[in-house]
């Protein structure tokens, strides 16, 4: 301000300047934002607000969606497959994300050292990462099968008379499809945890060490606590990833045996385009949007938490 | 960062542009092209005699949606070639499709509008759906209707209207290797299901891992079993159509057939996958089943892949108290609101014509609809004898129409297979498929 | 003394091929099929190497598939949109991290419950979005570039990451940057961007990965053949009576060399990103 004014006239533009300043400001910060949001506002709000209105509708393409009321949720009570979709899928989630952490883990702890070739072995194990679900769960078909899959032959090579048909019985089908989310999970999760456990000062090891304290104490009392936040951080995005599991289903079991691994989505999905009950299937997704947004919102209290 | 946005929207523009090139007739004005008579008899040709009608039509745009293992082959795409040289007037674009992912891509054009004008599958399951166009007027016009197989017409009709032409067809039949027949001092195929289970049983060798028969879980082949003992899942009265999956008979025959793996151990237990097609063949050319039942693509798939195993290869019609099986292959449909049907249906009539049905037979593999087709010598290979003769009696899988009942189905034999009640299973099922009836539009 | 750490390390590598083997297996088994020839994918017992090498499967599969096509696809939908989120969500972070306005915790909330939603859910609505798009021929952006690329280029996993990273960027920089007369967008791209560049790396890699194996989606909407992206053109050697194995496995392994290669060259910055994620930021 290099004119000359009246000081009361000064303060009262100095004022004015500030709040301008403060909206330029405001304005400056939703520019940074706004292209990256409407992204997300135009391809994930706006069809969700699409499917809102889809689930009070009958809607079989291409006949135009009618508008029927809550007849779509009071369907979904009596719909028991649902109720059975929902229940295998959280047990799929938690059981391919507990064995995938830990196992993640358990690597990255043998991987956290000084050896020769480290890195070799780091690309490798991130291998299953790369591949595609459809790609991934056809090379499994090969190993799984119960009479042209690779496993049985060796089992029987090995003198197992009988071994199991694991893609028949439903509780090794499950099981199978746990061991292959856990598998894609561990190699997916075998970097976080190794650049956390990298981040931790050596420093605090070694006074450690001077403490007596061996190699599995160490692990517990240092290792551990100090990637706990990594640890909640990959739980969450293993349930968000675990929840979608569909890919892996329909090629190996197909929901099968006796739809002990029907999935949410598989079940969803056969709905709304098998059967063409798209209002229907729309009505059983929005069902699921509480689900996930419980996840969100521990995510948030879990991160603010570690911000305060 | 303004200028990386616009460099941005510049590259998309200039993708968009290089998209929008690919066929959109309704772009275009109705520019129109001088078609001539060609100076060759087209008929003597085995092809389908110049029509008027179509070489007066404007530039038109096809777009056609071929199952993906169709589109790319040589007498299809040879086809095309030789149809757009007759008529300049219209351009061919195929676009090849997954079999299984057809019904939900013409779902979503048709919803949409963005409709192509030809796609294949079975046209009776997409009329019965709204998703195709009727074309009984061009029928009429063609006249050929009585030179194709009933089965084949049976394939594009729904509730008397006809919304397709048949492009090939097939149907199951009982293979099985001579050899292991030979040594267990078996004569002849099994012509019961009762003694296809005292075959299997004698063929079964538990110590070495070797199986009698191979069943599979498709609802669609064990269909096939269901009609060669006489009665239908679905049974029709005029146009109304009820569901018969419980009926006595189908009970018993898959009791019977699933009781081969479950109480016999003469077969495997099928693999729990919705593809059933790939497991049997397999056992059966690695030596390690005597038998199973499938349609003329796994004699051309042994021949290829399992040579030894085609070296002692036979077939015989399937073991059944009467005859027939259940009716494959595809038809070609007008997708509903599609404005080139007259071009279309004239591009079916060349696909099927004896020209190139005898080539999609030699080959693909795909065999002809039209019934004098089958004069061909190629036709004359004894493996083939007991798969042409299945063909004057088989039907086709109308249960498809109904999406759900359809599941109900394939789903009920997959759980007898896991351990279910026949009875109680078939009921559970029988009622899905009434209720999918009763809310059918 | 010596001998011990000899014992050990020996256990060490012992342990970390046993890890190789199972991760790497299936992959072995996928090179292998790759040159067989069909009848060779069934035989029984079961064989780990083919009879005989057929190298020409993977000539096969540039010369007479479509596949050439679909990997330039593929290529072409995974950079741009690599490049729109790795800018894009950026700057979203840089905004969540650091400047202060209203409505930014509720906005930010709705960028993660973005991140819940499963794709396979949102295929039908974004399907008539498409169909329906203003200033477009007349089916839209169905079959284009713009509709393989646009719906799912922005992911809120990425601007969630990118905002972890951020926050451990020391404010003091900040604040000295302001004093040096820098406004925002500077700071932003001289001091934020040039510090994260793990972090930039690290959404790269998800979000090429992402779209490289992305199927649902360009399922639904492209038309052609020449729209078509690598997982659809892999599809299509899997017909109704039959599997080309060898082809698919082939075009499986074309397929992920580019993705090994990828993660060979970006794979330090990738592991100190992830170690900037992890870092507890502080407002």
């Amino acid at each position: 301000m290099k004119t000359e004014t009246v000081p009361s006239m000064n303060i009262k533009k100095a004022k004015n300047n500030r709040e301008l300043h403060k909206f330029k400001d405001i304005l400056g910060s939703y520019l940074f934002v706004l292209p990256a949001l409407s992204f997300l506002f135009l391809f994930s709000i706006v069809p969700i607000i699409y499917l809102i209105w889809l689930s009070f509708t009958d809607y079989s393409l291409p006949n135009p969606a009618v508008f029927i009321g809550l007849e779509n949720f009071s369907r979904m009570l009596e719909d028991k497959l649902f109720l059975k979709s929902i229940f295998n899928t959280l047990v799929y989630t938690f059981g391919s994300m507990a064995l995938g952490l830990v196992f993640a883990l358990a690597i990255a702890v043998l991987l956290n050292r000084q050896l020769k070739g480290l890195r070799i072995f780091k690309v490798f194990y991130f291998l299953p990462t790369i591949t595609s679900e459809v790609i991934t769960a056809m090379i499994f078909l090969w190993v799984f099968d119960n009479n042209l899959g690779i496993l049985n032959y060796l089992l029987k090579v090995l003198g197992m008379e009988n071994p199991p048909a694991w893609l028949l019985e439903p509780t090794t089908a499950m099981l199978i499809l746990i061991f292959i989310g856990a598998w894609r999970g561990a190699a997916y999760n075998t970097p976080i945890f190794l650049a956390a456990l990298q981040s931790v000062p050596q420093s605090y090891y070694e006074a450690a060490r001077l403490d007596g304290a061996n190699a599995w104490k160490q692990f517990i009392h240092i290792s551990l606590p100090s990637i706990t936040h990594m640890l909640v951080y990959s739980m969450v995005m293993s349930v968000i990833g675990s929840f979608q599991v569909v890919a892996v289903v329909d090629i190996l079991t197909n929901g099968g045996p006796m739809d002990s691994t029907m999935v949410a989505i598989k079940h969803i999905w056969q709905q709304s385009f098998e059967f063409n009950y798209v209002g229907y299937g729309a009505s059983l997704s929005l069902v699921l949007f509480p689900f996930l947004l419980l996840i969100t919102w521990l995510q948030l209290k879990l991160s603010s938490r570690k911000e305060s | 960062m303004k200028k990386f946005l616009v460099a941005l929207l510049g590259v998309l523009l200039i993708l968009s542009g290089c998209q929008s090139q690919a066929g959109n007739s309704a772009e275009k004005p109705n520019e129109k092209v001088d078609v001539k008579p060609p100076d060759r008899d087209l008929v003597k040709d085995g092809l389908p005699a110049f029509n008027e009608e179509v070489a007066s039509l404007p530039k038109t745009d096809l777009e056609i949606w071929l199952a993906a293992d169709y589109a790319n082959e040589k007498p299809i795409q040879d086809a095309i070639k030789e149809f757009k040289t007759i008529y300049p007037n219209i351009s061919v674009k195929t676009v090849g499709i997954e079999w299984g992912e057809m019904t939900n891509k013409v779902k979503l054009a048709v919803s949409s509008g963005a409709v192509p004008d030809m796609a294949h599958n079975h046209a009776f399951a997409f009329g019965a759906q709204g998703l195709a166009e009727p074309l009984d007027d061009l029928w009429n016009g063609w006249g050929e209707e009585d030179q194709f197989l009933p089965g084949g017409i049976e394939d594009v009709t729904w509730k008397g209207a006809k919304y397709g032409v048949p492009l090939d067809i097939n149907t199951l039949i009982y293979l099985y290797n001579k050899k292991a027949f030979d040594e267990a001092g078996i004569k002849e195929a099994p012509k019961t299901l009762d003694e296809l289970t005292e075959v299997s049983k004698k063929l079964t060798n538990k110590d070495k891992g070797q199986f009698g028969f191979v069943t599979n879980a498709s609802g669609w082949s064990f269909f096939g079993n269901v009609v060669a003992e006489g009665t239908n899942i679905l049974k029709f009265d005029g146009d109304n159509a009820t569901a018969n999956l419980n009926d006595p008979i189908v009970v018993e025959t898959m009791k019977k057939y699933t009781d081969l793996a479950l109480v016999h151990k003469s077969s495997p237990v099928p693999p729990p996958q919705e593809r059933q097609t790939d497991h049997p063949v397999a056992m059966f050319g690695t030596g390690r089943a005597a038998s199973f039942i499938s349609g003329p693509w796994d004699i051309a798939r042994i021949k290829d892949e399992f040579p030894d195993a085609y070296k002692n290869l036979a077939t015989a019609v399937i073991p059944a108290s009467e005859r027939g099986s259940v009716l494959g292959g595809g038809s070609l449909f007008v997708p509903k609101g599609s404005k080139n049907q007259v071009a279309s249906f004239e591009l079916m009539k060349w696909f099927v014509s004896d020209k190139y049905s005898i080539r999609l037979a030699k080959e693909m593999g795909r065999h002809p609809v039209k019934e004098h087709q089958y004069n061909d010598e190629f036709f004359n290979d004894p493996l083939l004898k007991p798969y042409i003769e299945t063909l004057k009696y088989a039907q086709p899988y109308k249960l498809e129409a109904y999406p759900e009942a359809n599941d109900a189905w394939g789903k009920a034999l997959r759980s007898v297979f896991d351990g279910a009640d026949v009875e109680k299973t078939l009921d559970n099922a029988q009622e899905v498929a009434e209720k999918a009836i009763k809310n059918a539009k | 003394m010596k001998k011990s750490t000899i014992m050990k390390n020996t256990t060490l590598y012992g342990l970390l091929f046993f890890v190789l083997l199972i991760f790497l297996g299936p992959y072995i088994w996928m090179f292998m099929t790759a040159v067989k020839s069909q009848g060779d994918v069934m035989v029984w017992p079961p064989k780990i190497f083919p009879s005989e090498f057929h190298w020409e499967n993977f000539l096969k599969i540039w010369q007479e598939t479509n596949l050439p096509r679909a990997f330039f696809n593929s290529f072409i939908v995974a950079v741009i949109a690599t490049a729109i989120n790795v800018f894009l969500s950026s700057l979203a972070a840089f905004a969540f991290a650091r400047l202060t306005f209203p409505g930014r915790n509720k906005l930010f909330l709705m960028v993660l419950a973005t991140m819940m939603i499963p794709s396979g859910l949102m295929v039908v609505p974004l399907f008539f979005m498409m169909k329906n798009m203003p200033f477009s021929g007349p089916n839209g952006w169905l079959d284009s570039y713009p509709a393989l690329i646009l719906p799912f280029a922005v992911t809120g996993f990425a601007i969630f990451l990118l905002r972890q990273n951020f926050l451990t960027v020391p404010r003091e920089l900040d604040e000295q940057a302001t004093i040096d007369g820098c406004n925002k967008f500077q700071i932003f791209w001289r001091i934020i961007l040039p510090l994260n560049k793990p972090g930039l790396a690290l959404v790269a890699i998800f979000s090429f990965l992402s779209h490289w194996n992305e199927y649902l989606w360009p399922l639904t909407v492209a038309r052609s053949q020449e729209m078509y992206t690598i997982q659809i053109a892999l599809k299509a050697f899997q017909t109704q009576y039959n599997i080309d194995w060898p082809m698919i496995m082939a075009g499986a392994t074309t397929a992920a060399l580019p993705m090994i290669l990828l993660y060979f060259v970006l794979q330090p910055l990738f592991e100190q990103g992830l170690g900037g994620m992890g870092s507890t930021g502080k407002e």
